[in-house]
């Protein structure tokens, strides 16, 4: 049954500037977030076809991610990386670059 | 202090402590020096991926995963195989390459699971026991629903709803002959793969029109409408033009009944189709494995563990659950997987669950060099009951070739990696 009263909440979410996944509700582990991403970059063994980011810099990184989000062209890591915000791409170069 | 927590809600955080304070009393004290024993069943998506997460707490728990097929053939990628430019043991791995210690892989087929003696009977009579079980079979397809399309009329027109008959569809489909009239029935939601009826149309025609021969694909739906539907409208006009014809269930495409002999389809308005080659994709279910479970065509779990409501200690992932918004795809079985195992662990070694987040991505091809595809990131409702998609966004429809074809290196990137990461 679909609950009314997260309707709105949804609704306002679709139409924020820029949504941010860490703040939709409650708190959200980083571990939780780097496991998707993992479906594509994996650590080791990552594909020939996609970049690994394991092998730049945390700066670069960082710049990468936010290119993506505003950079407004539809890709799948526009599209993606739209729902977080500075903080969360802060917390994941934190949880990437300082895991090395 | 090192982030790794992002807008901590304490509300939240006791109740989580609460679940897992009380869902578990096993390793306070009493059984200190048990090792906990961890059952997955099914090693395909699902279950794959959750081994691959799981795998590395066997220092503390016993893992077993149960399959009941030596070779697994993956759907993803089989419409390729249809669409005959690629071969089908590209899509044929083994568990036998994982290189996990510790964990005891059995090849044995699951009779059913008796989850209030926490026991898997097997169909050769053996049995295992469990402290923790994961579950992921798949589905199973509702036989009944077609007049004359069953069980026996499957072997000699499969659905292919699975990996390994793609190689049979593909056969079928290089022996038509120029003008023939090709007859798809797409099934109704819930279903594994929301767009893969409509790619299996593309990459049929594909393979048709690059031998030079002309056709027809009539699309019958049970459904009003299906996603990605301006894509693949723009992709068959630039791509085959004048080749479709989609016809919703309110104009009349549910189909209704098989006519064998006569190779036609009946629709519910009573309307007929003949063609010279019939896919029948049926609706579906969950592959049920319990002993004593209700009639619901899909298990419901908790989204954030995934424990199911009706068995205790038993978590289940992929396409047999009702996952709220995810469609039932490989990478939502991949994306539900991980937490599944991430909560799982925090179970049993007596720590916080935490709030899971999950994303996928579907790619379809319309042909080998166009690709478009479909994402969303999910997260659980606030009432914790419920996945919920916080917005679904598509390729863009005026994408150039050369953007459909960075999607295409997208998507092998990603099979890549989950079949890396599933089958070693
Ligand atoms: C044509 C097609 C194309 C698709 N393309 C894509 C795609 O591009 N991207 C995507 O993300 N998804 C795609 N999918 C969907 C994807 O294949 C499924 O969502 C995914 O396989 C679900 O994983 P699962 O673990 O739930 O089930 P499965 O992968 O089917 O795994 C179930 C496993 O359980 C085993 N099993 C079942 N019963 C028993 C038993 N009794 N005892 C022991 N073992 C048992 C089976 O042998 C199997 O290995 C596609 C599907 C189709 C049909």
């Amino acid at each position: 049954m679909i609950n009314l009263l997260t309707i709105p909440f949804f609704l306002c979410l679709l139409f924020l500037q820029k949504p941010v996944l860490s703040n939709i509700k409650d708190e959200i582990s980083i571990k939780m977030i780097v496991n998707n991403c993992a479906s594509c970059h994996l650590e080791n063994n990552h594909s020939d076809l996609i970049p690994s980011f394991f092998e730049i810099e945390k700066e670069v990184f960082i710049k990468q991610m936010i290119d993506f989000q505003t950079i407004n062209d539809d890709s799948i890591m526009h599209r993606i990386t739209k729902v977080l915000n500075l903080e969360d791409i802060r917390a994941l170069a934190d949880y990437y670059y300082e895991k090395k | 202090m090192k982030k790794n927590k992002i807008n901590l809600n304490k509300r939240r955080f006791i109740k989580t402590l609460g679940i897992s304070f009380l869902s578990f009393p096993f390793l306070k004290g009493v059984r200190a020096n048990y090792r906990p024993k961890v059952v997955i069943i099914g090693g395909g998506f699902g279950g794959g991926s959750c081994l691959a997460h799981l795998q590395k707490f066997s220092n503390q728990f016993d893992i077993f995963l149960v399959e009941k097929n030596k070779y697994y053939y993956t759907c993803p990628y089989s419409n390729s195989v249809v669409g005959g430019f690629r071969s089908l043991k590209d899509n044929k791995f083994s568990l036998n390459n994982l290189k996990y210690n510790d964990v005891k892989l059995i090849y044995n087929e699951v009779k059913f699971i008796d989850s209030e003696k926490k026991i898997i009977k097997f169909s050769n009579n053996e049995s295992l026991n469990y402290d923790w079980l994961v579950v992921s079979p798949g589905i199973d397809f509702k036989w009944d629903d077609i007049e004359g399309y069953n069980i026996e009329t499957n072997k000699s027109l499969p659905h292919g709803w699975n990996g390994a008959d793609a190689k049979i569809i593909l056969d079928k489909v290089n022996s038509l002959e120029d003008n023939s009239t090709i007859l798809l029935s797409a099934p109704d939601y819930p279903y594994r793969c929301p767009p893969a009826p409509y790619e299996r149309a593309s990459l049929i025609a594909y393979n048709l029109k690059k031998r030079g021969m002309r056709f027809k694909i009539i699309i019958l739906d049970s459904k009003d409408s299906f996603t990605k539907k301006k894509l693949f409208l723009k992709a068959w006009n630039e791509l085959y033009p004048d080749s479709f014809e989609w016809i919703s269930r309110s104009q009349g495409g549910k189909v209704t009944k098989l006519d064998y002999k006569n190779k036609s389809l009946i629709t519910e308005t009573g309307q007929k189709f003949k063609g010279e080659f019939i896919n029948i994709i049926p609706n579906q279910k969950k592959k049920n494995l319990f002993l004593n479970d209700n009639d619901n065509d899909w298990l419901e779990v908790n989204p954030s563990t995934f424990e199911l409501r009706n068995h205790k200690s038993v978590h289940a992932v992929g396409d047999c659950i009702n996952a709220g918004d995810m469609p039932k795809s490989a990478f939502s079985a991949n994306s539900q997987a991980k937490v599944c195992a991430e909560n799982l662990k925090n179970i049993i070694l007596d720590k916080e669950i935490l709030n899971p987040v999950f994303f996928n991505t579907c790619y379809s091809f319309a042909s080998p060099n166009y690709v478009f595809s479909i994402s969303s990131w999910y997260r659980v409702n606030k009432f914790d009951d419920k996945i919920v998609s916080l917005g679904t966004t598509e390729s863009n429809i005026n994408d150039n070739k050369l953007q459909r074809n960075v999607e295409v290196e997208h998507s092998k990137g990603w099979y890549q990696t989950i079949t890396k990461e599933v089958f070693g």
